[in-house]
């Protein structure tokens, strides 16, 4: 079963006077549980073609399927609620609420969901600490963080409503070499263990073992899958 | 509870901007609330001097009554005889909303000189003595003489028209028995008591030309304890002798058989040979004379005529009481019209609203200044924080959600640095009357609320400067919570 449908995908930026093509009509399917990664140089599209997938830019043309919802016709509170029910985010630059703890950013997606008590938010935020490692620094706040820790934090974020499908743009491009591949070894890990979707954009080579399947990029077309 | 949480530690992680943001609602709440205690103080200050001194809460005229202003017309401008009295003050009394009733003449004379010199003018007020003390007990101070008895005619100068006469006439007053220079004019102390005269000539001023003149004596002398340079233009008199003078007259008086000598003065129209010395000798014939020369018809069977009554109000504002008395006067067809006091003492009542005015004014101007800084600070502030809030946008939090969190700081910035503004003016109000700022300005007694600055805060006016504080921090926090709520996910990514 396919978590990601795309067809003829194209998206357009205007730009002064003229257009940008940062995605040529892409089409592609990712299966429920793939651990994908979507390789390309800077400028390639990567990161827009994330970005719709994840329900945070809109398409200029063609269709996207998240699970088994069309995210192009959505409205912004739709969107939204998709984001928050469906997709976990992990970005470049460990986006984390600077003013919460460890524990609390962990809490935040699921405070917003509203659905669980206090205390089964507060217990199931502290598994996932612990699954990544850091229930011991639940209290520290991002600025009390290594930059590995405050991407384990995100990562744990981005796990703790079970969503069917998570993003990584570039989540290793800040990160040393030993820190990077650590926390692409808690993906894979996170992909075996709990059956989550993982796509994660790179440039770097290194990575690519860690993938299952590898997308590559380039000026806004697919090359191969 | 999760938005106030992150709302009070972003205002903690952001102190500057907080401070910046706290220090503007401080200031403005400090200004709102001692602006507030000012006009406040001014409210109670003009009712105390206008209202509980003067003119009452609503002032009932002669429906035939033009001018509004009918205590400070320009030229004593006549004010209408005020027919049916009873029956006008039967029926304002049975309202339960009316506190007191007081009937008043008033109308300008002039004080005749009695030898070669200018006259002057006074704005003369009828009063039963008793009974005006009764409604204005606080009003007046005498400081030589005393206040007529019942049925005694007799003039009570306040300071200000003995000033005002010694100017246009040259002549000074005061009380048979009162030696006390003080009391006169300071312009006037150097010259000799045996100067001063003790009895003064009044002749009505009307277009009726029914007037006489009356020699009245000086019953006392003494000043209004509010805004006296403007009531001391205010000379009190028996109504008797009001009537006299103002040739008010029943129709039971109307009818005088006139003895020969009467007949002979009659006769005369030598007004010098009446104004000397002998002339015009006492009030009892001076009356005689009165009734007899042209009796103005102001006769409505035996019920006097009075110009004016003024009302007191019980939990009942001025301008409402006005328009409810206009409408029981239509309902009993009487012959009366009512004027909240402020349109009654004309430019006084202007100038008192033109000051109310100004001071909400320069409150409102300071909380727009506010409201735009804040505005702009809380904008720059949403602004800067992009990533955070596009990030939270990405995670799943709604427009709504970043709308709330924007509130919920300015909320808890108003609260806690506009709650101590407002708390410190209201001690600086509470505190103010006790440095004794004083003026003899009677302009600055309307600001002061007295002769001593004294602003005043109620609970009311606490609320209200809560209210204020809350309207305009919802007003001004409205453009940077549409701001921050329309940041997307993609606005953040784009910054990274």
């Amino acid at each position: 079963m396919n978590i990601v449908e795309i067809r003829n995908l194209t998206k357009n930026y205007p730009l002064g006077n003229t257009t940008v093509h940062a995605l040529r009509g892409i089409d592609m399917d990712i299966p429920q549980g793939s651990l994908m990664s979507v390789v390309g140089p800077s400028g390639s599209g990567k990161t827009t073609l994330l970005n719709i997938v994840g329900c945070v830019d809109t398409a200029t043309t063609g269709s996207v399927k998240v699970g088994d919802r069309e995210v192009t016709t959505l409205s912004d509170r739709e969107l939204t609620r998709l984001r928050l029910r469906k997709i976990g985010f992990i970005f470049q630059t460990f986006n984390l609420v600077p003013v919460l703890s460890a524990l609390e950013n962990v809490e935040f997606p699921l405070l917003l969901q509203g659905e669980l008590s206090a205390a089964k938010v507060r217990e199931k935020s502290r598994q996932l600490l612990l699954a990544v490692g850091l229930l011991d620094h639940e209290r520290h706040k991002p600025a009390e963080l290594s930059g590995g820790q405050r991407q384990r934090v995100a990562i744990a974020r981005a796990l703790v409503t079970d969503p069917d499908l998570v993003l990584a743009d570039e989540p290793t491009a800040n990160l040393d070499s030993e820190t990077g591949e650590s926390i692409l070894r808690l993906m894979q890990t996170m992909n075996a263990e709990r059956g989550t979707t993982f796509i994660f954009s790179t440039h770097d080579p290194q990575v690519l073992r860690y993938a299952k399947s590898v997308v590559h990029i380039h000026d806004g077309r697919l090359e191969g899958a | 509870m999760l938005i106030w949480r992150l709302a009070w530690r972003n205002l903690w992680r952001h102190r500057g901007r907080s401070v910046v943001v706290g220090g503007i609602l401080f200031m403005g709440a400090l200004l709102l609330t001692f602006g507030n205690g000012v006009v406040s103080g001014m409210e109670r200050g003009l009712q105390r001097q206008v209202v509980e001194s003067f003119t009452g809460d609503v002032v009932v005229a002669s429906n035939k009554q033009v001018d509004d202003n009918v205590f400070i017309s320009m030229m004593g401008k006549e004010v209408e005889p005020l027919y049916r009295i009873s029956e006008i003050q039967g029926a304002v009394d049975s309202q339960a909303w009316v506190e007191a009733s007081l009937p008043i003449g008033k109308n300008m004379t002039i004080a005749l000189h009695e030898s070669e010199g200018n006259p002057g003018y006074l704005f003369l007020l009828g009063v039963d003595f008793k009974k005006w003390q009764k409604f204005f007990p606080q009003a007046f101070q005498i400081q030589g003489g005393k206040f007529p008895e019942p049925g005694e005619a007799g003039l009570v100068l306040p300071s200000g028209a003995n000033k005002e006469l010694f100017q246009t006439m040259g002549q000074t007053f005061l009380p048979e028995g009162v030696t006390d220079t003080l009391l006169l004019p300071q312009e006037a102390r150097r010259l000799s008591l045996k100067t001063v005269r003790h009895e003064m000539v009044l002749m009505g001023f009307s277009n009726s030309m029914s007037t006489s003149d009356l020699r009245m004596k000086i019953s006392g002398v003494g000043r209004f304890r509010a805004l006296n340079t403007i009531w001391g233009h205010f000379a009190l008199t028996d109504i008797e002798s009001y009537r006299t003078v103002q040739g008010y007259l029943r129709q039971d008086e109307k009818a005088v058989q006139l003895s020969s000598d009467q007949q002979n003065v009659m006769a005369s129209d030598n007004l010098d040979a009446l104004l000397a010395d002998g002339g015009v000798s006492n009030s009892a014939a001076t009356t005689s004379v009165a009734k007899a020369i042209v009796p103005t018809d102001t006769g409505k069977g035996s019920d006097p005529v009075w110009n004016l009554m003024l009302v007191r109000l019980k939990g009942e504002g001025a301008d409402r009481g006005a328009a409810r008395l206009d409408s029981l006067f239509k309902t009993h067809h009487l012959p009366a019209r009512a004027l909240p006091w402020h349109k009654a003492v004309g430019v006084i009542g202007s100038l008192a609203m033109l000051i109310r005015g100004a001071l909400l004014g320069f409150v409102g101007l300071l909380f727009v200044v506010a409201g735009i800084v804040i505005a702009n600070t809380l904008a720059m502030s949403a602004m800067e924080r992009t990533t955070e809030i596009g990030m939270m946008r990405a995670v799943g939090a709604t427009r709504w959600f970043i709308a709330k969190l924007m509130m919920a700081e300015t909320t808890m910035l108003a609260l806690l640095f506009g709650g101590i503004g407002v708390l410190l003016g209201a001690v600086l109000v509470a505190v103010t009357p006790h440095l004794g700022i004083q003026t003899g300005n009677d302009l600055l007694q309307m600001v002061y609320g007295g002769e001593v600055f004294h602003p005043l805060l109620r609970p009311q006016d606490l609320v209200m400067c809560f209210f204020e504080l809350g309207l305009v921090v919802a007003l001004a926090s409205l453009y940077p919570m549409q701001l921050a709520a329309s940041i997307t996910p993609l606005d953040a990514i784009a910054r990274e």
